[in-house]
């Protein structure tokens, strides 16, 4: 009898294994590239403010206004277009403007996780072109760009 | 989840039936068990049973969404060492009621292994095994569902993969009870639990289930209830002449 009542201990455990599971969904289903900020070879804090504009649908969008002191930026790029046009424009404390476009040419992939978590768009990035008005050059550090929140893009100022 | 709570609760009540059938058996042996252990010798090859899953379609009649079993080819060495042949055929396909995205796939599997019987007294009929098996399953998996809208071009297009391929190679470590309730006829339940060792997947979708692996990503348990036939079965005991 004692032995009958382990086993069946043994087997309400054993239902209580399989029978529970987790979900583990991402925080969110966004997909933002990330974007940092150097001169130099070293970290930069923007000390001027910075308006970025995207082109949607062919007309200039404002995405971020009067950004201060900031080092990086998370920006979204399109579901399914083949490039995204990004307008950074600086304005300096001694009221010079600087405007800077840049290219990046994408595939974009609609990625499938699970039924309860859903979907998302993740973008493999093939080329980046730029202008050189304030913009050095620009490194790919991570060409795949999805929700795991790690840098993609190093924006390297004159 | 609650659905999967109850097909599991359900299918495990059957296997409470070998339960008590081995716990009475285990009683009565126990008694004659130190006389008879020390002058026990079994045959090398004890014979090999063949067993079925019905876990799994009991499941499914109750409304699970998984369709499927499996049979196992199995040997008895000395009714200690049981190396095992698995093989298996599994359907999954359900719609999630809040994102509305149906997953779809079906495929075989292959698992290889074997079991070792923890019983001290190895010539009863009932089996306490750990064990492990190596797994494998190639399969192709569809998904559909609703547009995928972008919230800021106002464009979308709608989710429809079909035919994606993947394959998957896992170890399971299993612990599990076996008890002849009539002559070569067992029931027994086991619990295994599941790791992924290598996966190749496709670029557009992580697998969500994966055919003799179940769901829930890179490891979890499942539990199985089987019903075994001993194709053929001898337990050989030699007493020792006292002089």
């Amino acid at each position: 009898m004692k032995r009958l009542r382990f086993l069946f201990c043994c087997c309400i455990a054993a239902i209580t294994l399989v029978g529970c599971s987790d979900i583990n969904c991402p925080l969110t289903n966004g997909v933002y590239a990330k974007w940092s900020f150097y001169k130099a070879d070293k970290p930069l804090q923007l000390s001027d403010t910075l308006d970025i504009y995207l082109k949607v649908n062919g007309r200039d969008t404002l995405l971020a206004n009067r950004l201060f002191n900031i080092s990086s930026i998370d920006l979204p790029m399109s579901y399914y277009n083949s490039s995204d046009t990004l307008t950074l424009e600086i304005k300096t404390a001694s009221h010079h403007t600087y405007k800077d476009m840049i290219i990046v040419k994408k595939e974009n992939v609609p990625h499938f996780n699970s039924p309860e978590c859903g979907t998302w768009v993740e973008h493999y990035v093939s080329d980046i072109q730029l202008t050189h008005n304030n913009l050095d050059s620009i490194s790919v550090l991570n060409r795949k760009v999805d929700n795991n929140e790690v840098e993609n893009f190093r924006i390297y100022f004159k | 989840m609650k659905l999967k709570i109850s097909a599991y609760i359900l299918s495990s009540l059957f296997s409470l039936l070998p339960l008590y059938s081995w716990a009475q058996d285990g009683m009565a042996r126990e008694a004659a068990e130190n006389a008879v252990s020390r002058f026990t010798h079994l045959s090398f090859i004890q014979g090999m049973s063949l067993s079925v899953e019905v876990g799994t379609p009991i499941a499914h009649l109750i409304g699970g969404n998984t369709l499927g079993s499996e049979a196992a080819l199995r040997f008895s060495i000395k009714n200690k060492y049981f190396p095992v042949a698995e093989l298996g055929y599994a359907k999954y396909n359900g719609t999630n009621d809040e994102t509305n995205i149906q997953y779809k796939t079906a495929a075989p599997y292959l698992r290889l292994g074997a079991d070792i019987n923890m019983l001290k007294d190895k010539t009863q009929n009932n089996r306490l095994f750990v064990g492990g098996r190596l797994a494998f399953s190639t399969y192709n998996f569809d998904v559909n569902g609703p547009d995928i809208k972008d919230p800021i071009w106002h464009n979308a297009h709608p989710l429809d993969y079909e035919g994606l391929s993947a394959n998957r190679l896992w170890f399971e470590f299993v612990v599990g009870l076996e008890a002849e309730v009539f002559k070569n006829y067992h029931m027994g339940f086991n619990v295994r639990y599941k790791s992924k060792l290598k996966e190749k997947q496709p670029i557009e979708a992580t697998p969500y289930y994966v055919p003799g692996f179940g769901s829930g990503g890179n490891s979890g348990f499942t539990l199985s209830y089987y019903l075994t036939f001993d194709l053929s079965k001898k337990i050989k005991a030699e007493l020792p002449t006292r002089q």
